[in-house]
């Protein structure tokens, strides 16, 4: 009971550090290919939010009670986001 | 999942309710990240006052500029264009290569003449210059001169800590853990204005949580521009799938830079051109951003795409009122003489990305407001660094009384190890920095890599605390290293009596208050230290220890929560 208790507790850790950062990266992804600006603008406007997207993704992994929604709530939007956000991008990509 | 029905207990923090699971989240995201955060939070604070501090880390500069206070004050460079030719002379004859030139000609206190370029295999290469000859002046240091790095080791130890590109990193973790800390906090006091106004003083742990509200609570919208804007100078390399995904893998960050910090910046034709006298260009930029000019940035010298940039210089009576720093700048195809591009003074020409990037990082280095506003920011910084100590201590403070059996049969071994990095990250750290000073002064002046050893005594310094908290009882540690702290902090006044001959009194009388201010703060931190041992010297143990083996029995304890915030 302890153990599991633990790897569920570890799981989330792992769920709000690399899932979280993977939802942080994905979005700034696709804010920086369709924000109305400049590339430069859009890349830097995008790493300047970033930040508020991981607070917020961190604080739901831990507010949520189903692990596995946890897990997916933020790997689901960061493919998502990070898909289209490729598709969409102006660059060299 | 099913046994939680069973035992009905909750098993986790999040079938605690929400409150419950940010209870979890604040408590250790806060406890772990908290030693790391105290030493970035002081050293940043004492940062805010670097150039004092610097100032009194160089008394014989100290000396020879109160020496100089009545002489009349260095008159304005009325040779500029002279000035400006013979570093166009030195740069044609030393680095004809390079492809950025930049002269400094503005005479200021502490400026003469300076000259900079591109090295072409990369790098950044500088040179000073007499205004008079153009001759290059060697800065040989003199013996009596102290070499340090001054108030800069607190600049350099909170955002990279003396570690590079892997400090910067760190650095940037823990922020990010801090908003984390900063937000489940909020949300786990819901009555938070309510803690503001609430201390109930002498009642240990209910005292060291309302002092935590307290100073938290007070400061609290400082403490989420600080970290933010900490985080958004490195931004792009914390989140770099952006700058990846819009500029290609293979230089793609220079490719993001070159946009920033390149921008008009035209290709060499390989056709000549000679260079043109430059002093009526720096005329016709005074006049049109309204800034006297302080460099003059030359790119592709002697190609017929040569353009030249005129930088403005902020005055200080500027940024009392700017929150920008940019200063005014303007450009000119030296081909044609056509202004190219013009930027005023507190504008930006990389779009609102840009002035935000650049607004922010003005805001975490209070370069605004003058000195009011940096005595704002180090009472603000001080309340931080109040609230990481103040919860690090919380936490042990409330298992002394109940033990939480977080670590099963490990509990007692980590507990005891979280009481030394108490010690050694809130005393062992301030009397590392004060020690920093005191190395300052008590190193030879003259001997090999002086600056290094000054550091080196910090870190030696900061270690030996660790190591003493380690070896002795925690209440016994408390107290030895706030009395060290004490007498360090105390006598630091006499120390500089001794070594220079230099006095609190005689620095007040020849109105040097930045030195004075130094030793006054530091009296000021000596009294509350020894205010702090007294305190816990008189504390009366509530041993609970006992209890703490049976209970990390029960599965229960195991997710014990903070949740005295609440109520």
């Amino acid at each position: 009971m302890m153990k599991s208790a633990n790897m569920m507790l570890f799981s989330r850790v792992l769920a709000a550090i690399f899932g979280g950062y993977a939802l942080t990266s994905g979005v700034a992804v696709l804010l920086s290919a369709v924000l109305p600006l400049s590339r430069a603008e859009a890349v830097l406007t995008a790493t300047l939010s970033a930040f508020i997207v991981y607070t917020g993704a961190v604080i739901w992994v831990f507010a949520v009670q189903d692990l596995r929604r946890a897990w997916i709530g933020m790997l689901l939007p960061a493919i998502l986001c990070g898909g289209i956000g490729m598709l969409l991008s102006r660059g060299a990509a | 999942m099913n046994a939680v029905k069973v035992d009905k207990v909750a098993k986790t923090p999040q079938q605690g309710g929400l409150r419950q699971a940010m209870a979890w989240l604040h408590t250790w995201s806060g406890l772990w990240i908290s030693w790391l955060l105290f030493a970035i939070f002081m050293t940043g604070t004492l940062a805010v006052f670097d150039d004092p501090i610097g100032h009194w880390m160089t008394p014989e500069h100290a000396l020879e500029e109160a020496a100089h206070a009545n002489d009349p004050p260095l008159p304005k460079v009325t040779d500029r264009g002279h000035r400006l030719e013979l570093a166009l002379d030195f740069m044609a004859k030393e680095h004809p290569k390079a492809d950025m030139w930049e002269i400094w000609p503005v005479q200021r206190p502490g400026h003469g003449l300076s000259a900079y370029w591109f090295q072409p295999s990369g790098g950044y290469g500088s040179a000073d210059l007499d205004p008079l000859t153009g001759a290059v002046v060697e800065h040989a240091r003199e013996a009596t001169e102290r070499e340090t790095i001054g108030g800069h080791h607190f600049v350099d130890f909170h955002y990279e800590l003396h570690a590079g590109r892997i400090g910067v990193w760190i650095v940037g973790i823990t922020t990010m853990i801090m908003l984390v800390a900063l937000v489940s906090g909020v949300i786990t006091h819901k009555r938070i204005f309510k803690d503001f106004f609430t201390f109930r003083p002498a009642k240990g742990q209910r005292s060291w949580l309302d002092a935590h509200n307290a100073v938290a609570v007070l400061t609290l919208p400082f403490q989420f521009m600080i970290a933010y804007t900490g985080l958004a100078f490195f931004s792009d390399d914390y989140v770099p799938a952006p700058v990846v995904a819009q500029y290609g893998m293979e230089n793609g960050k220079r490719a993001f830079l070159a946009d920033w910090n390149d921008a008009g910046k035209p290709e060499r034709s390989g056709q000549p051109l000679a260079i043109p006298a430059l002093e009526s260009f720096a005329q016709r930029a005074e006049q049109a951003i309204g800034q006297e000019i302080r460099a003059v940035v030359l790119d592709n010298p002697n190609d017929a795409s040569m353009r030249v940039c005129m930088y403005g210089w902020n005055e200080d009576t500027e940024l009392l009122t700017r929150l920008s720093a940019n200063t005014g700048r303007a450009c000119y195809a030296l081909a044609t003489g056509e202004q190219t591009a013009l930027r005023l003074p507190g504008k930006s020409d990389t779009g609102g990305a840009g002035l935000t990037r650049t607004v922010m990082s003005n805001l975490h280095m209070v370069g605004f407001g003058g000195t009011p506003m940096r005595w704002l920011y180090f009472f603000c910084g001080l309340a931080g660094t109040a609230m990481m100590g103040t919860g690090a201590i919380l936490f042990m403070v409330k298992r002394r009384q109940r033990s939480g059996g977080e670590f099963g049969a490990y509990t007692q071994r980590v507990y005891r190890v979280i009481e030394c990095l108490n010690v050694a990250a809130i005393a062992g750290l301030a009397i590392a920095c004060v020690g920093f000073l005191w190395a300052n002064r008590l190193i030879p002046v003259g001997i090999e890599q002086r600056a290094g050893w000054e550091v080196r005594a910090f870190f030696g310094v900061w270690f030996v605390m660790l190591v003493h908290a380690c070896l002795r009882a925690e209440k016994r540690a408390w107290i030895e290293q706030l009395c060290l702290l004490a007498a360090l902090c105390l006598l630091l006044p006499v120390l500089n009596v001794l070594t220079t001959g230099d006095s609190l009194v005689a620095q007040i009388a020849r109105g040097d208050w930045e030195s004075a201010g130094v030793e006054l703060c530091s009296m000021a931190f000596g009294l509350l230290a020894a205010w702090g041992a007294w305190k816990v010297h008189k504390r009366k143990e509530k041993a609970a220890r006992k209890a703490a083996g049976k209970e990390s029995q029960a599965p229960s304890a195991s997710l014990q929560v903070t949740t005295e915030g609440q109520s």
